[in-house]
């Protein structure tokens, strides 16, 4: 059967082998613009691509390539590209922009991205806002208290963690150091569960008032929290009292 | 040993994240992430260009393997044991690809690295509006901002931004990074406040030597 003339509606054109564009239908003008040379409308990331295997050895040919950005557009413009040589010459050309359809895919693909992302952000900034409102929780439980000249009360408030005992190890160091402080109440009152971590750096703590010549004494410890004390051995100079009541009887009468 | 980069990039291509992350997670055993970014994860994507090139695979493959590659990124990123609070140094860094910048695979492990540096890190995306960028830095204002873009056509974006960013009273370091820093020259960006970051091993010289000795190598 007869063969159509080329009249196809499409971006069409006819070049040499050094890329020149010998001629250019209506589509293509309009997409383009009065173009001389085809590599002037490339995007630089399909240079090499296009000179790679655009050539006569090459006799029939279908690449993805990018345009530079079109008219207003800021992004280079994906297309497929048809490459037929007539002879060694002159080839005809026609370059199709992909499917608006996946365009519009990637689009979507990118806002459900950026979402993503936001969210995340959100959720990092929560994330930060809470770990400080914790570290400022930490900062308040174990506030010292001065009961009398010799004598100052700790009481200890909620999880007992190893971030909330090194938060307030050197507070309370400096604290006793800087009184005339000889005696300090450990209070246990509010104290849920100790981990193992924490106990363990609370037991540093006291062990060091212990060497700076400090009496310490750990009151109100309940039944359920007398096995992780065990575990943790503390030093023999620690005094155990049944409630902070009685130690406050016996050290702070006056 | 250079195919491992193409064994992680044809996980990429064939949508394979699970593949992909035990792959990583093996490597992970044996060397240390700041290589692993480098020399695995960037020259995988670098093949997933060339393959490209080769006329191999289209557009949609790349999408593809883009989409994979950010995921497993994300993955490791959550599974890390990142720096803890206590242990956090105080600086703070905010990361963004410009305005209708799509590539941001690269500034996505840069971010990774700010954190695994013990920085506060704020990673915005890709393609973030310039006065959302605007609005975010004089919130949170960073000791780093880096911005990040592929493509020549973000030039007039960047300058413009570089301008609005020499006004902030607090002086705040600049980073340039991303495609086109490395493979333009953008010296003429440069200054005490601006400076250009061309990969991932640039940026790790200025974790190690600070700024200057990484000008003196490079000048």
């Amino acid at each position: 059967m007869k063969r159509v003339e080329r009249s196809f509606p499409l971006p069409h054109l006819i070049m040499n082998k050094n890329f020149k564009i010998e001629s250019l239908s209506d589509e293509a003008v309009t997409m383009f613009g009065e173009v001389n040379h085809l590599l002037e409308i490339m995007d630089e990331g399909s240079l090499s691509k296009i000179k790679r295997w655009v050539t006569p050895e090459v006799h029939k040919l279908s690449i993805e390539i990018a345009l530079k950005p079109l008219k207003e557009d800021k992004n280079p413009v994906t297309c497929d590209m048809h490459v037929k040589w007539k002879n060694d010459l002159y080839a005809e050309v026609l370059i199709i922009p992909k499917d608006e359809q996946l365009s519009k895919i990637t689009k979507t693909m990118d806002q459900l991205r950026s979402r993503l992302n936001d969210t995340n952000f959100q959720l990092l900034e929560e994330k930060e806002k809470l770990e400080e409102a914790i570290q400022h929780g930490n900062r308040l439980s174990a506030p010292f208290i001065r009961l009398t000249e010799e004598t100052a009360l700790i009481p200890l408030f909620g999880h007992i963690t190893a971030d909330k005992m090194y938060t307030v190890e050197e507070p309370l160091l400096h604290a006793t150091q800087n009184e005339d402080t000889d005696k300090v109440l450990f209070d246990f009152t509010a104290v849920g569960q100790i981990d193992e971590d924490g106990a363990q750096i609370l037991k540093n703590l006291m062990t060091s008032l212990c060497y700076m010549g400090l009496q310490v004494i750990i009151t109100g410890i309940r039944p359920e929290q007398v096995k992780r004390i065990q575990i943790i051995h503390f030093s023999s100079e620690i005094i155990f009292m049944n409630s902070l009541h009685q130690a406050l009887k016996k050290y702070c009468s006056y | 040993m250079d195919v491992q980069h193409e064994q992680l990039a044809h996980y990429f291509l064939q949508g394979d994240d699970q593949g992909a992350i035990e792959f990583i997670k093996t490597m992970l055993e044996k060397y240390p992430r700041a290589y692993l970014y480098g020399d695995i994860i960037t020259p995988a994507m670098y093949y997933v260009g060339e393959l490209w090139e080769r006329n191999e695979i289209s557009v949609a493959d790349e999408h593809l393997a883009t989409a994979i590659c950010d995921f497993v990124l994300s993955k490791l990123d959550a599974e890390s044991g990142h720096v803890s609070r206590k242990q956090q140094k105080n600086f703070k860094a905010m990361l963004f690809g410009v305005e209708e910048e799509q590539h941001y695979i690269g500034l996505k492990m840069v971010a990774d690295t700010f954190k695994e540096h013990g920085w506060r890190v704020r990673y915005l995306g890709p393609a973030l509006p310039m006065e959302h960028s605007f609005t975010q830095i004089e919130k949170y204002r960073p000791d780093v901002i880096g911005i990040s873009a592929a493509l020549p056509y973000r030039l007039k974006t960047i300058k413009m931004v570089l301008e609005h960013f020499a006004e902030l009273d607090w002086n705040p370091l600049i980073m340039i990074g991303g495609r086109l820093a490395k493979e333009y020259n953008l010296k003429e960006f440069e200054s005490d406040q601006v400076m250009v970051v061309k990969d991932l091993g640039d940026l790790k010289r200025w974790f190690n030597e600070g700024r200057e000795e990484t000008i003196n190598e490079t000048s």
